[in-house]
Order: structure tokens, then C-alpha cells, then sequence
């Protein structure tokens, strides 16, 4: 009986693919190798930048040391309280005082910077964007399907 | 004077270096396509893709009741073959493994839209295969019978349609399908079993 079964399931009418789905699937495979290649060239682009960016880095590393004191000049908790209360008081006039400030401290962080050592700042953080972007695109699931454990593909 | 006559359009496209590539690549077999592929050969994996692309759109239309939801499936088969081809075995046949990779990514679509509840299959008790009488498969002759054979297919629960597809389209053996499904071959019997059964309850119903 179930080998009746067998032959009837064996002869069962099947649809054949539209014509062309081959050459859409050929399309698709294409466009992910390219976007490989693309993101590939991405990643050797941001590892470079970031390498640049280190070498330029310690290169003006005197530079740095010169500039870390001006850096490190940022509000502290204290007066970001303060100035919230002077905000809350007068807002306007806190804001052209913040203003006034942030004005002050980029001048004396940049009177300290060289060019080499913006550019290798400058370098390094597209390095570390692009890095981060390629490892985020690498970890993303393909379209919408889930990826199990295992063996499973 | 002179007189030239321009190349045919055929001499021409034969003159391109990827088609006369393609046009021997053809007797190229299976698993050293690959191989090709791997070497960075685009023309390799695109020679799979349309060797395979027709069995495994029919494997995987018997697995789903959608042509479209099979079209996406069968592309993403291709997709994530695509993508693990560096982590395959190389002495593993090609077919049997992108089968897998179908009915993996079958499963995966399958389970977003309506979840696969092994504990929802209806067990052997529910079943009255053992019969001695002619069943109604006996009857079934005409191309429509078949037709609703067919549909009787497609109604059944999703890893019984899959176990048919891998038996009667891929025809796979029982070890192969458990290999596909990753599952115990006696539960891969059983769910053949169980198919079967239902199916003869479908058109005893029908009749």
C-alpha cells in the first residue's frame, strides 16, 4: 500500500522555476561579492587611515603632551552644577558665557596643535569609524533571515 | 580597394574572454566548481547557480505553498552557500550541501511566519494506516488526482512537507535526510510515516 503511496509522491506535479530566477539569483550573488569587495576596501582604507593616524600621532607626541593639560581643562561636575543653576537663573546669559568659554578653550587647545598632530587625530577616528562600521555590517543578519547555532548555515 | 566585413554578432560574442570561459566551464563537474569558485572565480559559482537553481526551487516549492516565499528562499539558499563556501568541506558533495542550506533557510522563513510546533504533530494513534483494504491511493490515476494529492501535500504540518520534498523531489535517502534535517533517522522515518498517513486519511476524506 505505502509503496502505492511512494509512486504517487515520486510522480507528483511540480512547478518549475520562472526563467528567470537563475539569473536573478546569479544578480544578487553578484552584488554581494561587490559589496564584499566594497566593504573589504573599506576596511583596508580604515585600517591605513588608522595607522597613518598613529604614526602621526607619535610622531607629534611632544605636541600632544603640550596640549593634554588644555584638554584636560574641561568643566568638572562642581561647575557644570553651577552653571546649571546660573542657566536656570538667566538663561540667555548663561549660554553666551558657555559660549564665550567653549570659544577660550578650543583657541588654547589649538594654539598647542600642529598640523601633523590633527591630521593624525583626524586619522585615526576615520580609521576607528570606518573599523567600526565594517565589523557592524559583518555582525548585521542577511535579509531578515536568522543564523542558528551549529552546522547551521 | 579593400572590402571589410564586420564579425557576426555570434563570432563576436565568442570572441569575449568570459563566454568562451563559461562555454568550457560547462563540462566542468560539480565538485570542482567549487574549488573555482573559491579561487576567486565568479563564473564557477554562477555556472552552480544554474545547474542547481531548478531542483532546488522545486525542493523547496514543495516546502512552502508560496512561489514567491520559494523564489526568496531558493535566492537565499544560494546566498548563504555563497557565503560558507570558505568554511565548507571540499570533499563533501555540493548537492547534498546546498540541499541543507535550503532547508535551513526554508525552515528560518517558515518559523517568521508561522512557528514549527513538533509537539503540535498529531501522533500515530490519530493515524489508521495499517490497512488492509485498497486505499484510495489505488484509485488515484488521473493528472488531477495527482493535483490533489498535491494539495494534500502542501496541507501538511511543515517538517512532514519537508521530509516529503527530501524523499520524493530531492530523492534523498533516509540517511541523507537526516543529515539535511538534522534530526535522528527514526524521527525522520516517523515523520515520512505520519506523512504518508495523513495523506491516505486526506483522500480517503476526499473521496
Amino acid at each position: 500500500m505505502n509503496d502505492r503511496m511512494d509512486e504517487l509522491l515520486s510522480r507528483l506535479p511540480s512547478e518549475p522555476p520562472t526563467s528567470d530566477l537563475a539569473a536573478r539569483i546569479v544578480q544578487a550573488v553578484s552584488q554581494r561579492r561587490q559589496a564584499r569587495r566594497r566593504w573589504r576596501r573599506v576596511g583596508l582604507a580604515a585600517l591605513a587611515s588608522g595607522l597613518g593616524g598613529f604614526v602621526l600621532l607619535l610622531s607629534s607626541w611632544s605636541e600632544a603632551i603640550g596640549v593634554l593639560p588644555a584638554a584636560g581643562s574641561l568643566p568638572d561636575a562642581s561647575s557644570l552644577s553651577q552653571w546649571i543653576t546660573a542657566f536656570l537663573a538667566a538663561p540667555q546669559e548663561a549660554l553666551v558665557d558657555l559660549a564665550d568659554s567653549a570659544i577660550a578653550w578650543e583657541a588654547a587647545l589649538s594654539e598647542g596643535i600642529g598640523v601633523l598632530l590633527l591630521l593624525g587625530i583626524v586619522l585615526l577616528t576615520v580609521g576607528a569609524c570606518g573599523g567600526l562600521a565594517r565589523l557592524l555590517v559583518r555582525a548585521a543578519p542577511r535579509n531578515g533571515y536568522s543564523h542558528g547555532k551549529g552546522v547551521h548555515v | 580597394m579593400e572590402v571589410r566585413t564586420s564579425p557576426s554578432p555570434l563570432a563576436l560574442k565568442l570572441s569575449r574572454p568570459s563566454i568562451v570561459y563559461s562555454i568550457r566551464a560547462v563540462n566542468i563537474p560539480d565538485d570542482e566548481l567549487p574549488r573555482r569558485a573559491l579561487r576567486d572565480d565568479p563564473a564557477a559559482f554562477n555556472l552552480l547557480i544554474q545547474r542547481h537553481t531548478p531542483p532546488v526551487y522545486r525542493i523547496v516549492r514543495r516546502m512552502c505553498s508560496d512561489r514567491a516565499e520559494a523564489e526568496a528562499i531558493t535566492q537565499e539558499a544560494f546566498l548563504r552557500a555563497w557565503e560558507s563556501l570558505p568554511r565548507s568541506k571540499s570533499e563533501r558533495p555540493f548537492r547534498p550541501w546546498l540541499i541543507q542550506i535550503a532547508v535551513n533557510a526554508a525552515r528560518d522563513a517558515l518559523k517568521k511566519s508561522r512557528p514549527l510546533d513538533f509537539a503540535d504533530l498529531p501522533g500515530d494513534e490519530a493515524l489508521q494506516i495499517a490497512s488492509a483494504e485498497p486505499g484510495p491511493e489505488e484509485q488515484l490515476e488521473s493528472s488531477e488526482a495527482l493535483a490533489r494529492l498535491a494539495e494534500a501535500v502542501q496541507a501538511l504540518p511543515a517538517p512532514y512537507r519537508m521530509a516529503v520534498a527530501l524523499r520524493y523531489e530531492a530523492e534523498m535517502s533516509y540517511e541523507e535526510m537526516a543529515q539535511a534535517l538534522q534530526l535522528p533517522l527514526n524521527t525522520v522515518r516517523t515523520h515520512l510515516h505520519r506523512a504518508k498517513g495523513i495523506l491516505r486519511q486526506t483522500l480517503e476524506r476526499d473521496r
